[in-house]
């Protein structure tokens, strides 16, 4: 964040400064300002200028995005950029519902508001329905699927428009409101109870004065406020009109994770309802930061709400997307090979590792007002790349009441917050210097740090058929046995987990030339050989290709191939992201009277 | 005190201070008793309005968000401060900068994200970075943010539109009318025009003048033309300029082949020759005939019938020729008589109905006469009344007095003497006539068997074939069944029908004939009768039929592709091929309907050609531009592509550098004295400083000096301007110190041209009498009139008699003028080019005339037209000396072409680096 000095707050420098110019003047330029009493009204008035002008400054500060403190200053110059800070948002499970009721009607309505209450910690969340649902019979019961439940509680708000002299402001007096999950109906008057539902536009693209819509742009603190059109862009609201606001306020992200909901009223006739979990609730989260408006209020207005550049892509994607963790747009000239005309997203969503097909159908068609007509929008999955740590501190038992293994687990913990904080993004990379400072730091009697990492692909082949993979990590690989023959004991740089191959548990690793081979090891440790070729490796470039790879089986849920980097430091291109799994991460402690022994 | 960088908020208003405020706000007693207090307290609110401290920057707080204020304050204290760092304004000029930067990059980080901070037009930007934000991705988005970021001059262009590609090919060309040259036609753009009588219409697109043998010409190009035709020299008309009204000439609508000339090939294109101009037709289909015959019936002759006999004889090395006669018109019969009722006719006497001296015309196989006479003799120079004679009384002899065919006698026809009178009455041989014995023509003696009597008055006569010239009348049909007079029954009607042949058909045109044989045709059964034709033949031998030798490749069928301008209905015009390989052939033009042009290919990138690549994935396709700056793509590709690259096409950057001026191009402002090389001699006159003014001492300058000359004294030379007397003249192209009496001078009287010049107002072409340019004159010199004023300097010298410029003449023309001089020898600039320069208006190619392209221009120099700074294009490729292209197609200003253009100047491309 900038910050803007318009004035010297230098005490000791406006002290100086007052000296030197009663010095100037005729009355003063034989003064000893050091004296006692003409040194202590130089003090104050310094101090004078001094408040005054730490306020200036601050006001100043206040009147720039970069260097403003105040989130009304922020969300002010937010407004001038048409700029719509994000709001809480509300965490979302999914669960199906079996429904038990008598009767025997041909269905049951679950309607909106309908509400559950799940469990996070010690602190209990209320979800609830923000529309109906429909459950049909099924044996004895009914059963509704993936039913939508929203964290928070349902309210809503009620104005009379006003538009003569003193026109009312439509505030939503709630700091958590879900701005997302807002509906709007305006009835005619007290005296006429029609109603009709206004939605939220976001341009003033398309609309007319007919419109029945409404903007939503951010009032004092956390809340937000309703804006009707004008009579212009949008249909006016009138005097008497009667306006109802229902909305969702929340708890942010502390309900994430839910994922036992209990059944708690709404549905008519039923006499119980379980809830079976399909996800559990994830993308809550609290108001946007500030941080976060003073990236991406610029970004929003440099985009003028089209999608040319990459950076565009991006940022649209998360105005309008912003639970998403990640978002990464590139061209397809920075494929290799190209893909000209083309733009490629990379998301990686808020649940799960890839994002459904309905999603990136929503986000295409999102897009599509947007974009550059002849280029084609494309939504790719993320490419994770996963790290294995194995890491080994040497500590001082002497300085710490933690065991070696405590202090593994310290350890282990920082290792996955780095991941947590510092990976799992696009474009973020994993600096190792940096992680090794943060152990070193950890605790005092870590004296010492080290170890290897391997960078881990994930992957899911069919048994008992012909397969290739390419697996393009886009970071040179360590060739570590460039002139070896093959033998026991070879260093790989490439490896794998366990397969079945012709009938015998087997590996694949690379022979240090560039040449993949699976082998089998014999009872005195001497490798067999059972296929010499089954792909490639290019160091430089990082890519393994694993050619009609034929096994009938593979040791866990997924069959791992390991590279070694040539270098400490790690960094992502296009759709790949670093993870951290605890899985991955082995932690050795060492006192240190064994050091040197190891 | 160092000054800081709070001083002075731009504050035009009048504020009053706080400081001014003080004295009142203090309680009265200590103005009293503390005047240096209150004093003090003054002159700390002196300090806090002064330096932009505390009070001076609160009021002046509201203008930090004005970004204009700000960036005018710091620049109004750097000149209020003389700019300069100096010791008194360095700590201000610091910290100024640094706050102005702090400003800066606030609004820099609010509004224009990823501008780098050295933007040019960083204030500009921040109050129009929309505009640019909602151009990303567009041409103008990219020069904009060029041209304000990096202060750079640059083009975008698009690699894919010289991309080969196959689907492309449409063809357009303009339709038009003509019509001479109306201002008031101008006004028709964009209107509907209406023919008068055709109630044809169409849209008026533009209108061109085009100056056709020395006619100006309007083209009105048309569009959305309705199904009916404009009509040649209809009037025209629009509904919002009724008054004016102008009469088209309408297009080529046909043109009919009158020779098919030869060598020939179907797609030949064929320059039409004629009054008009750019016409043009191309060969839709020829026909080789590899010696084969044509048979043109050239006389039709009289007396034939269908099976009349044909005959093909003659001609080398070919055969199989032939033909037949195809019809016959103006049918008649032939009436044959008989001699038991009219007697025995002579030899070659013949029967004739119809009026006397002219043969039966017969139509529809009526009789359009009502007499019929016997026959006259058939010779002879008397022979409308007989032949004149004269004998001896009692002699068997007589003696014609003209030449008579030898023919006309035989023995034993009979023939009557007698007068002028027709028939019977008129027989002086008592009714039984003369016998002939015999006849020599050599004395033109004729012998009857039996002695001549005595005429009534004289020895002389006529003689008559028996029953010449007798009438008879015939009151009916002579071919009616019902004829009954005594002559219809003597005659005998031919029951076959002959009359002219219609026309001939070739039944065979044969092959390989050398030389082409003869035809003839006769029908016996008339030509045996030996009637006279009139013309000194015979019927039924008479009709003449020419056998053509027909050549290879001649066209057959033709098709307009230009209609061109200036064509007249009706004209005869000559169809010559572009590549000339045979004869020519003719046609006869017939004018209708809208014209058309040529046209052209709407896109050429569907060709092969220098301008056009193949698709290579990588620059050349559809989702690549290029960035043509006098910069490196480093400099700018991070920026731009955060801000306006459209992802998903890829950036190239031609680094290129060129070199642009146009001064003095074609010399137009060209000053005679400037160009005066100083070069080392002596001399011996006096110059005071500065000053034009030369002053001789015993000198005689209006005896030795011309204006014009060039004096040269102590290392200077200088030109004679006016002479004001024998001891005082001005001189141009003189400036510097002066020489003091000098002593000797020189006078280099200018070389003056052999001969008279003439040019004209606006022309560049200079024409001579009596001069040797090719012996006076090299490329480059400059030639001015005898008062020194320039015409223009030397392009090309063609000849002894003419020389062509460089530039256009613009001052009063110049007939036969005399004591045109050679001023001195001129560099040609690097930016100017020799020549003449011809290019139509959306055309690629550059002809040039007394250019020197190779030498002179490259790939991506820019050409203009330094006259009037006419931007002609891009050089794409040099072919010659005198042929060029451009990478883009010529656009007029005006629609003309440039023809013969002079003054030409570029735009020199020095390098040209692609990166990406």
């Amino acid at each position: 964040m900038a910050t803007l000095n318009i004035t010297e707050l230098d005490f000791d420098k406006i002290k100086t400064n007052i000296k030197t110019f009663l010095n100037t003047t005729s009355e003063f330029k034989d003064y000893d300002f050091e004296g006692s009493n003409l040194s202590t009204m130089i003090d104050i008035l310094a101090y004078n200028t001094y408040y005054n002008g730490y306020y200036l400054n601050m006001v100043s500060n206040e009147m720039f995005l970069d260097s403003a403190i105040l989130r009304e200053s922020i969300l002010s110059r937010a407004k001038e950029l048409n700029y719509l800070p994000g709001s809480a948002n509300a965490a979302r499970a999914t669960v199906n519902l079996a429904i038990t009721a008598a009767g025997g009607a041909a269905s049951i309505t679950i309607p909106k508001g309908t509400v559950f209450t799940s469990t996070v910690g010690d602190q209990t969340y209320t979800f609830a329905t923000i529309k109906a649902f429909t459950a049909l019979p099924n044996g004895g019961t009914y059963i509704a699927t993936n039913v939508q439940l929203f964290e928070g509680e349902l309210l809503s708000y009620t104005f009379e428009a006003h538009n003569e002299n003193t026109p009312i402001r439509y505030v939503i007096p709630n700091d958590n409101v879900d701005i997302n999950n807002i509906s709007v109906t305006v009835q005619t008057s007290a005296s006429d109870n029609t109603t009709a539902p206004y939605v939220k536009a976001d341009t003033v693209f398309n609309l007319d004065s007919t419109s029945q819509i409404y903007f939503i742009q951010p009032f004092a603190g956390n809340q937000y406020e309703i804006v009707f059109g004008d009579g212009n862009f949008g249909k006016k609201l009138v005097t008497g009109n009667i306006v109802s606001v229902g909305y969702c306020a929340t708890d942010g992200d502390r309900p994430n994770g839910a994922s036992d909901f209990t059944y708690v009223s709404g549905i008519a006739g039923a006499s119980a309802v379980t809830a079976t979990t399909v996800s559990a609730a994830a993308g809550g989260s609290f108001e946007e930061s500030l941080e976060s408006i003073r990236f991406n209020a610029t970004r929003h207005y440099s985009t003028q709400y089209r999608a040319v550049t990459a950076n565009d892509f991006k940022t649209i994607i998360e105005q309008k997307f912003p639970t998403f963790v990640s978002v990464r747009a590139y061209g397809g000239e920075d494929i290799d090979p190209p893909q000209y005309g083309t733009v490629k997203i990379a998301i990686r969503p808020e649940i799960g590792e890839v994002l459904t097909d309905v999603r990136k159908q929503e986000v295409l068609a999102y897009l599509k007002d947007r974009s550059v007509l002849s280029i084609q929008p494309e939504i790719i999955d993320p490419n994770y790349i996963y790290l294995n740590l194995n890491y080994v501190i040497n500590y001082d038992p002497d300085k710490t009441t933690k065991s070696g293994q405590d202090l593994a687990a310290l350890v282990t913990q920082e290792i996955l917050d780095f991941g947590a904080t510092n990976l799992g993004q696009f474009n973020a990379s994993l600096r190792a210097s940096k992680l090794a400072a943060q152990i070193d730091n950890l605790d005092r009697s870590i004296i010492g740090s080290g170890g290897g990492f391997t960078l881990r692909k994930r992957l899911f082949p069919s048994l008992n058929t012909d397969q290739s993979f390419l697996i393009q990590l886009n970071n040179a690989i360590l060739a570590t046995d460039a002139n070896h023959e093959r033998h026991a004991g070879h260093v790989a740089s490439v490896f794998s987990s366990a397969v079945t191959f012709q009938g015998e548990s087997s590996f694949i690793k690379d022979d240090g030339n560039g040449i993949l081979y699976i082998y089998s090891t014999n009872a005195d440790g001497s490798e067999r050989i059972l296929d010499p070729n089954v792909g490639t490796v290019d160091y430089l470039s990082g890519t393994i290709s694993i050619n009609r790879l034929n096994i009938s089986q593979y040791q866990g849920p997924y069959l791992t191939i390991s590279a070694r980097p040539a270098t400490f430091d790690v960094v992502p291109k296009n759709n790949q992201i670093l993870l951290i799994q605890s899985s991955d991460v082995v932690t050795t402690a060492i006192p240190e009277q064994n050091v040197a022994n190891v | 005190m160092p000054k800081t960088y709070y001083r002075d908020f731009r504050d035009g208003e009048s504020h009053r201070y706080t400081s001014d405020l003080i004295h009142n706000q203090v309680p009265e007693f200590m103005t009293v008793e503390g005047p240096v207090l209150v004093k003090m307290i003054e002159e700390y609110y002196n300090f806090l309005h002064t330096g932009g401290n505390v009070e001076s920057a609160g009021k002046n707080l509201i203008k930090l968000n004005d970004v204009d204020e700000v960036g005018e304050y710091y620049e109004q204290y750097k000149r209020d401060t003389g700019g300069q760092y100096t010791s008194a304004n360095t700590v201000w000029l610091d910290s100024g900068q640094t706050f102005l930067n702090s400003i800066f990059d606030l609004w820099r980080d609010q509004y224009l994200l990823n501008f780098p901070s050295n933007t040019s037009s960083f204030v500009l930007f921040i109050k129009k970075v929309l505009d640019v934000y909602r151009a990303k991705g567009s041409n103008q988005g990219f020069e904009a943010l060029l041209r304000g970021i990096y202060g750079l001059d640059a083009e975008v262009r698009n690699p894919y539109e010289y991309t080969f590609k196959p689907s492309e090919g449409a063809w357009r060309f303009d339709q038009y009318l003509q019509a001479i040259y109306n201002p008031e036609i101008e006004k028709w753009a964009g209107l509907r025009i209406y023919g008068i009588s055709s109630d044809a219409s169409a849209i008026v697109q533009r209108v061109n003048k085009k100056l056709v043998n020395g006619k100006l010409i309007a083209q009105i190009v048309l569009t959305d033309i309705s199904e009916k035709q404009f009509e040649q020299n209809e009037p025209i008309y629009t509904l919002e300029y009724p008054d004016v009204s102008i009469r088209i000439i309408a297009g080529i609508q046909n043109i009919t082949l009158t020779a098919n000339g030869s060598e020939f090939a179907p797609g030949d294109i064929i320059d039409i020759e004629g009054n008009g101009i750019e016409g043009r037709a191309v060969v839709v289909s020829s026909e080789t005939f590899n010696g084969r015959l044509s048979f043109t019936l050239s006389n039709p002759g009289e007396g034939y019938r269908a099976n009349s006999i044909v005959t093909v004889s003659g001609g080398v090395g070919g055969s199989g020729g032939a033909f037949r006669i195809g019809g016959i018109k103006a049918p008649f019969r032939i009436i044959q008589y008989s001699q038991d009722q009219i007697g025995s006719l002579a030899a070659n006497s013949q029967i004739q109905i119809g009026e006397a001296n002219s043969f039966v015309i017969v139509a529809n196989s009526q009789l359009t006469s009502t007499q019929v006479y016997a026959n006259q003799p058939i010779a002879g120079p008397n022979v409308a009344n007989g032949l004149n004679i004269s004998w001896s009384n009692g002699s068997n002899t007589a003696v014609l007095d003209a030449d008579v065919a030898n023919n006309t006698f035989t023995n034993g026809s009979i023939w009557y003497i007698g007068n002028t009178t027709p028939g019977p009455s008129g027989d002086h041989t008592g009714g039984a006539g003369m016998v002939v014995h015999d006849y020599d023509p050599g004395t033109q003696t004729i012998t009857f068997t039996t002695q001549t009597m005595a005429a009534a008055s004289t020895n002389t006569a006529i003689i008559r074939a028996y029953a010449a010239n007798t009438a008879y009348q015939l009151n009916s049909n002579l071919v009616s069944a019902s004829v009954s007079s005594t002559l219809a029954s003597a005659l005998n009607y031919d029951t076959d029908t002959f009359g002219a042949i219609d026309f001939i058909v070739t039944t065979e045109t044969g092959r390989d004939y050398v030389v082409a044989p003869t035809a003839t045709i006769v029908e016996p059964t008339v030509y045996s009768l030996r009637i006279p034709n009139g013309a000194g033949g015979y019927l039924g031998n008479d009709a003449v039929v020419d056998v053509g030798l027909l050549a290879n490749n001649v066209i057959t069928n033709l098709k307009v592709l230009d209609h061109g301008f200036g064509y007249t209905n009706a004209e005869s015009v000559v169809l010559r091929s572009l590549v000339a390989k045979g004869t020519d052939a003719t046609g006869l033009i017939t004018l209708g309907g809208v014209a058309r042009t040529e046209g052209g290919w709407v896109e050429t990138q569907s060709f092969p050609s220098s301008n056009q690549r193949i698709h290579d994935s990588k620059r050349y396709q559809a989702f690549s531009y290029e960035i043509v700056t006098e910069e490196s793509l480093s400099t700018y590709k991070k920026t731009l592509t955060s801000i306006t690259h459209p992802a998903g096409t890829r950036m190239f950057g031609i680094y290129q550098t060129q070199e642009t001026s146009s001064e003095g191009v074609g010399d137009t402002a060209f000053d005679v004295s400037s160009y005066v090389d100083v070069t080392a001699g002596s001399g011996g006159i006096e110059i005071a400083n500065n000053t034009s003014t030369v002053l001789g001492l015993s000198t005689t300058f209006t005896d030795d000096i011309q204006p014009g000359d060039i004096l040269t004294t102590n290392g200077l030379r200088f030109v004679a301007n006016t002479i004001g007397s024998n001891i005082s003249l001005t001189a141009n192209g003189f400036v510097g110190s002066g020489i003091s009496n000098s002593g000797v001078y020189t006078v280099d009287a200018l070389t003056v041209l052999t001969g008279n010049v003439s040019i004209s107002n606006g022309s560049h072409v200079i024409t001579g009498n009596g001069t040797i340019f090719t012996n006076e004159l090299k490329l480059n010199d400059v030639i001015v009139t005898s008062s020194n004023v320039r015409i223009g300097t030397v392009n090309a010298v063609p000849s002894n008699t003419q020389v062509r410029l460089a530039n256009t003449y613009t001052g009063d023309s110049l007939i036969d003028a005399t004591n045109i001089r050679l001023f001195k020898l001129r560099t040609l600039q690097p930016y100017e080019l020799s020549g003449e320069l011809s290019v139509n208006d959306g055309n690629f190619n550059l002809s040039g005339q007394f250019t020197r392209f190779e030498n002179e221009l490259q790939t991506g120099d820019q050409l203009f037209l330094g006259s009037n700074n006419i931007f002609v294009g891009m050089i794409n490729k040099v072919s010659s000396n005198t042929s060029a292209n451009l990478v883009q197609t010529f656009t007029s200003p005006d629609g003309t072409n440039l023809t013969d253009s002079v003054m030409l100047r570029r735009d020199k491309v020095s390098k040209i680096i692609i990166q990406s």
